[in-house]
């Protein structure tokens, strides 16, 4: 049960019209050498479009063949995803998106939109800190139940597209993902398996 | 020809010693100056370009045909390069195993090329056998060094025999002291050697269950592994309980993990009743220890991580073993406790929400919390430095209970009191002294009437085979279960949850199923 990558973005704010990253941690050492720069930029790729396509104040976890990827866009403009595996407890997930966003809105809550850079280390710390979900699990074991905003669970990361998109319009547009990435996703989807990043 | 380029350009490296740790396919071209193009390598990672594997193949595959006219190191040096591209190829596989019989071949290093392999197939069957066959050949190596070594010293001839039995026992016999040293340093290098090598085997294997979970290749091999050591005993306690504790709690979906330590358990069964130093009584009491506590283990586990079908299943193994070991004690009936969890069953099918079930809820978990010592964050029963955080979480508790503000205060008082009991409690009470059948129904009716509780329905399904399990094999054990409560209580279960729990219905039936044939009997 692990965690892969943890992104922060800026959404729907003044003159925004994509998702600002503004901090991001990554755990890809169980991966060889050569796929960790992929994965990375695929993390990044779905966070991307998991952010635009998530409602205001609306929670999302969304299956992709091995992977469960958490998404939460907050009231404040904030929005934080964390790419998973599929045994990793949901309930911990969520409230590791609570803490970053949490974290960061003490630090820079007024001058969201002002400043350039947003130095945050703490996001790395809490990603090696929330590994393992039984140690920081007392928070959740007193909140046994959620709040009242409900987690809506996705399939497949299609059903988040709109209509008429397809995902492979998506990677072919994406500015994110290297030229790498991008035939990596052609040539896995020739040989008539789904983009698996393992 | 650009096969024939990349083919000569992977010669060289393999010829320079470099060591090399990982390969893989790249998609990106390198760099026309670069001093290994078209390839890619830098810090021990090797990378070829998607492009070119295929002409790389076809050219290796193309020399391989040829391979009756070329030289020995030519054929090694073909196969290493064709197995990187395709390590399925069985015929280059078999044809390097006659090098390493033949003497050309080092072991250890085959060992490391292997590692590379694995890294990119961690499933291939033949891999796995190979390295079986390498590692078999290292061993027999390492015996013949020593044997080499002590056939100097004329005086050692008498201790020869017995070395060649037991390559980690000291032997002594009527030689000089010098020898003894002697003998006992090259024992012990090659203890050291051999404890080395297995644990790099250990680790290659864990690294494979983690890219390939429920491995089978990789965990059988880890299995014979064992039969390499002649006194694993402490070495086998220290698997069971570091290593694969850790590996469990970051794959709780893999079984095979689990059935590891059910192999693990067996095995140190065998090798305890091996030294018969001990009286039989001691060695079954620390064997049942053992399993007491893979179930507190495997408890903790079920509590802290909802929803994993599998550690039902391992539970099931420790449970058959304790009770066939307790026979007596496991299947005395004890009514309070079942009282309890009938009527937790019952109520369960009336309202979750009700405050009577929570209030039972919270009580039971009080005395489940020494027993399995779980809950024990919650209740706070380790001493704590701060008896103002013990207020807080009181607090909190009796909060989510009640909603009256004026018996606060008296409540906390009560549970600061009943937590100081528990916390004398959590030193007399084991898991061995009060275990029976219906502490563990309870146990169970309490963790799913938890998974119940939580919002994600994956959880909530888990769990409740063994549940039935557990009924039948009380029944087919003795007779002091009354089924109909359980008949009725599961019917009405079912009703409320319609078609989402399929299992109930065939717990319905084979219930139904046990009842006649108590009714024939």
């Amino acid at each position: 049960m692990k965690i892969l990558s943890l992104c922060l973005y800026q959404w729907r704010g003044n003159n925004i019209t994509e998702p600002k990253l503004l901090a991001s941690a990554y755990e890809l050492s169980s991966f060889g050498f050569f796929k960790r720069k992929t994965v990375q930029e695929w993390c990044v790729f779905i966070s991307d479009t998991l952010v635009k396509r998530t409602n205001e104040s609306q929670r999302q976890s969304v299956k992709e063949n091995d992977y469960l990827c958490h998404v939460h866009n907050r009231f404040d403009n904030l929005a934080c995803v964390a790419v998973c595996d599929s045994e990793y407890t949901p309930r911990v997930a969520f409230a590791l998106l609570n803490k970053v966003m949490d974290d960061f809105s003490e630090l820079y809550g007024n001058k969201l939109g002002k400043l350039e850079e947003y130095p945050f280390e703490q996001i790395g710390q809490l990603l090696t800190k929330f590994q393992d979900p039984n140690q920081v699990d007392k928070l959740s074991k007193i909140q046994r139940t959620l709040d009242e905003t409900t987690i809506v669970l996705q399939d497949t990361i299609e059903k988040v597209l709109e209509r008429g998109e397809k995902l492979e319009n998506l990677v072919d547009r994406s500015e994110v993902l290297s030229m790498q990435s991008k035939q990596f996703y052609k040539t896995a989807k020739k040989h008539n398996s789904c983009c698996i990043i393992c | 020809m650009e096969g024939e380029r990349i083919y000569t350009k992977l010669q060289q490296i393999f010829n320079s010693g470099q060591k090399i740790k990982e390969f893989g396919v790249i998609f990106e071209h390198v760099s026309v100056n670069s001093e290994y193009y078209p390839l890619f390598f830098e810090e021990g990672n090797l990378g070829v370009h998607y492009q070119n594997i295929l002409p790389l193949l076809q050219f290796s595959l193309c020399l391989f045909n040829q391979r009756s006219t070329l030289s020995e190191k030519e054929i090694l040096i073909l196969t290493k390069i064709l197995l990187l591209v395709n390590p399925g190829f069985v015929t280059a596989l078999n044809k390097r195993r006659t090098y390493l019989y033949n003497g050309s071949i080092n072991p250890e290093k085959e060992l490391d090329y292997l590692d590379i392999l694995l890294a990119r197939h961690p499933k291939i069957q033949e891999l796995w056998i190979y390295r079986f066959d390498i590692l078999e050949e290292y061993f027999k190596q390492n015996k013949n060094q020593i044997n080499n070594i002590n056939n100097k010293n004329p005086n050692n001839n008498n201790n020869n025999k017995k070395e060649n039995n037991n390559v980690n026992s000291n032997s002594n016999s009527s030689s000089s002291n010098n020898n003894k040293e002697e003998n006992n340093n090259n024992n012990n290098k090659n203890n050291k050697e051999i404890n080395e090598r297995l644990e790099k085997e250990f680790s290659i294997c864990s690294k494979c269950a983690d890219i390939y979970p429920r491995n089978y290749y990789a965990w059988t091999y880890r299995i014979k592994l064992w039969k390499h050591l002649s006194d694993p005993l402490s070495l086998l306690l220290e698997e069971l309980n570091v290593t694969m504790k850790q590996f469990v709690k970051k794959h709780l979906s893999d079984y095979s993990a689990l059935n590891y330590r059910q192999f693990l358990l067996k095995e140190i069964e065998t090798q305890l009743k091996k030294k018969k130093k001990k009286k039989k009584k001691k060695q079954q009491d620390e064997i049942l220890d053992l399993y007491f506590q893979e179930l507190l283990f495997i408890s903790h586990l079920q509590t802290n991580y909802p929803g994993f079908e599998s550690t039902w299943q391992h539970r099931k193994f420790v449970l058959k073993f304790i009770a066939n070991r307790q026979k007596k004690t496991f299947f005395k009936m004890d009514l309070e406790i079942r009282k309890e969890w009938e009527m937790i069953l019952e109520d369960q099918v009336s309202d979750l929400e009700n405050e009577n079930l929570l209030k039972l809820n919270q009580q039971i978990r009080l005395r489940l919390a020494p027993i399995y010592k779980i809950f024990l964050d919650e209740f706070n029963f380790e001493e704590s430095e701060n008896e103002q955080n013990e207020q807080t979480e009181n607090s909190e508790q009796t909060e989510n209970n009640e909603q009256t503000e004026n018996n606060e205060q008296t409540k906390n008082n009560e549970q600061t009191k009943n937590n100081e009991k528990n916390l004398q409690l959590l030193n007399h009470i084991s898991l061995k002294n009060c275990f029976s059948f219906d502490i563990e129904m309870i146990y169970c009716q309490m963790v799913l009437l938890d998974y119940e509780v939580s919002n994600f329905h994956q959880q909530r399904s888990c769990g409740g085979s063994y549940k039935i399990w557990l009924i039948e094999f009380v029944r087919n054990n003795s007779y002091d279960l009354n089924l109909n409560t359980i008949l009725q209580s599961s019917i009405k279960l079912m009703k409320k949850y319609d078609t989402t729990h399929k299992n109930l219905w065939k717990n319905k039936l084979k219930l139904i199923e046990n009842s006649k044939k108590i009714k024939k009997k």
